[in-house]
């Protein structure tokens, strides 16, 4: 590779990664914390290797590139997961990645306290699936007990629940690699709509009939019961963050 | 890249490389028309292509795009220090900075870990770099593996995601560092210099500015190449192997630590949110938790792909399963003591 083909490959990508973060690309794979930084780096090799293909003499740049032997066109292989966001454009994991993943309730320790549940608006109390279910299975059962809230997620089919269907988001710490679901049966909604189908769903938690004994709390479920269930667009930030 | 091939290479400074290292798989393979006959395919076939609709070739799509885009941030402040290092730092300086006997250089390398935040993906450019230059290889693979593990960042992300249980913050401090210096005086005891030979310095000319942009963007390239490999591998691995058996698969004892040592080297997760994962998986004893937040940083597949890259292949299969089973033993001792 010259230092030419080198310089346009990474202002190729530095400005790939800033329409990225621009058109909101970014929050199907990322944490939404993720964009500064990713409008930084994308911005600094831009920079870098704009000024190099501006600056430098023309023959240094037809020049091959001294390496020590190792790995050279190696480089080469960062077009492939920048074609694919072109080409195939992919979308956030869904309820096919939900169904293979274990289901689990992240960020919560036995003895967590919670802040007070936020103001109701227009009837129910929005609140993040994964900190609804963290509260229904860690918190105090009077703080939510009787308390409309509004959660949002997408449908999850699963043959195991039969009255109802699943609603899942997933929670991400840094990229989608790392994405554990959550989900929350949800009862009374009518037919279970399409896998994958994004859904506002106003409800109240149906406390567990007995309590769940701490090692089985892996494998708990959340229940809700519906009060009014709407389909919404795909939420601009997909994920849910851990932090 | 077939002209490469033909054209005498440049010869480098320092003894000459085998012939093994010279010719390695990836400058003998077709790369770019190989890419560039995969993308023409792509774009004419699109969406309509049955193969790319498939859920599971979306999911490996998505995983794969979103641990290489995560990365890069990280990347770039590594290949920038890497750069600073390559321009501005005097070649000698190395030598002079760290304390001469290893014993104490090892350890001292391993503390300076916590100046970098960010997770692995930059701190493999920047100790193949510190290499180049002329520091001792422990010495920076010491860096290299203490740097993702005990920066503040991710003790900060570890305390958020174990609010009730501070002493796993201790834990995970206490392990990565020990384990970094056990791999490092082990290194300094054992290890060749020919192991570490393919990170040797490149002379390069013209003014600072220009060495600080040329490595720059010639680390970031070869970095990066490796992490899309390591990438491909680690969500290759996370769609075929269902995370789900792990709802099968708990408790504590032997199985439990070797069951998340491997999941840690599987899922290739970045240093910042193994902690929240950890955290997540309940059913799993806190020592076998720690030991996948210590593994973790260490050695996962596109560590092991990028170190692959940086110092080369013959590096990598002997560090790799040093790394892994230092961490493993580290972190067990640690778990059953603290916690």
């Amino acid at each position: 590779m010259t230092l030419g083909t080198q310089n346009m490959l990474v202002l190729f990508i530095g400005l790939l990664v800033i329409r990225l973060v621009v058109t909101k690309g970014h929050l199907s794979y990322v944490r939404p914390g993720l964009g500064m930084l990713l409008l930084i780096a994308g911005g600094v090799m831009t920079i870098v290797s704009g000024i190099t293909l501006w600056t430098a003499a023309e023959g240094s740049l037809r020049r091959k590139e001294i390496h020590p032997g190792h790995g050279r066109g190696a480089g080469w292989l960062l077009l492939l997961p920048l074609f694919a966001l072109m080409v195939v454009e992919p979308a956030p994991l869904g309820a096919y990645a939900a169904g293979f993943r274990s289901a689990q309730i992240p960020t919560v320790e036995p003895n967590a306290t919670f802040p007070p549940l936020p103001a109701a608006e227009e009837g129910a109390v929005p609140l993040p699936l994964n900190h609804f279910a963290a509260r229904a299975l860690f918190g105090d059962p009077e703080d939510l007990e009787d308390v409309s809230v509004r959660l949002t997620g997408f449908v999850t089919p699963d043959p195991s629940v039969t009255d109802g269907f699943l609603l899942t988001r997933f929670v991400v710490g840094c990229c989608a690699a790392d994405a554990v679901p959550v989900q929350v049966v949800v009862h009374g909604g009518g037919p279970a709509p399409p896998a994958d189908t994004w859904l506002e769903v106003d409800g109240t938690w149906r406390p567990p009939a007995e309590p769940i004994p701490p090692d089985r709390i892996h494998l708990a479920k959340v229940h809700l019961d519906t009060l009014n269930v709407r389909p919404v667009p795909q939420p601009e930030a997909p994920y849910e963050s851990a932090f | 890249m077939a002209e490469t091939e033909t054209r005498t290479p440049i010869p480098p400074a320092g003894p000459p490389l085998g012939d093994g290292q010279r010719r390695g798989i990836w400058s003998r393979l077709p790369l770019l028309e190989l890419i560039l006959l995969g993308i023409v395919l792509a774009a004419t076939l699109g969406p309509d292509l049955p193969l790319l609709n498939r859920p599971l070739v979306q999911t490996f799509t998505t995983i794969f795009v979103s641990i290489t885009v995560a990365a890069l941030p990280f990347l770039v402040l590594g290949v920038a220090v890497s750069g600073a290092i390559a321009a501005f730092v005097p070649p000698r300086f190395m030598e002079r900075a760290l304390p001469k006997r290893p014993v104490l250089a090892v350890p001292t390398a391993g503390m300076a870990g916590l100046l970098l935040p960010g997770c692995e993906c930059g701190s493999v450019p920047i100790a193949g770099r510190l290499v180049a230059r002329g520091a001792l290889p422990a010495a920076a693979l010491t860096f290299l593996l203490s740097a993702p593990a005990i920066n503040p960042v991710v003790l900060v992300a570890t305390a958020i995601a174990f609010p009730a249980q501070p002493i796993v913050v201790v834990a995970r401090f206490l392990a990565s560092l020990i384990t970094a210096v056990t791999v490092g005086l082990l290194w300094n005891r054992f290890g060749r210099t020919a192991w570490t030979a393919s990170a040797r310095a490149v002379p390069m000319e013209g003014t600072k500015w220009q060495v600080f942009r040329t490595t720059m963007v010639h680390d970031f390239m070869q970095a990066g190449g490796f992490l899309v490999i390591g990438a491909a591998a680690a969500a290759t691995l996370q769609v075929v192997v269902p995370r789900s058996i792990l709802d099968t698969l708990a408790g504590s004892g032997v199985v439990a630590i070797a069951t998340m040592a491997l999941l840690a080297v599987i899922l290739s997760i970045c240093s910042e949110a193994d902690a929240f994962v950890a955290a997540s998986l309940t059913q799993f004893s806190m020592t076998s938790r720690l030991v996948f937040m210590v593994v973790g940083p260490a050695v996962d597949l596109k560590l092991v792909a990028m170190q692959a890259g940086t110092f080369g292949t013959p590096f990598a299969l002997r560090f790799a399963p040093l790394v892994f089973v230092t961490a493993v033993v580290v972190a067990t001792l640690v778990g059953r003591i603290l916690l």
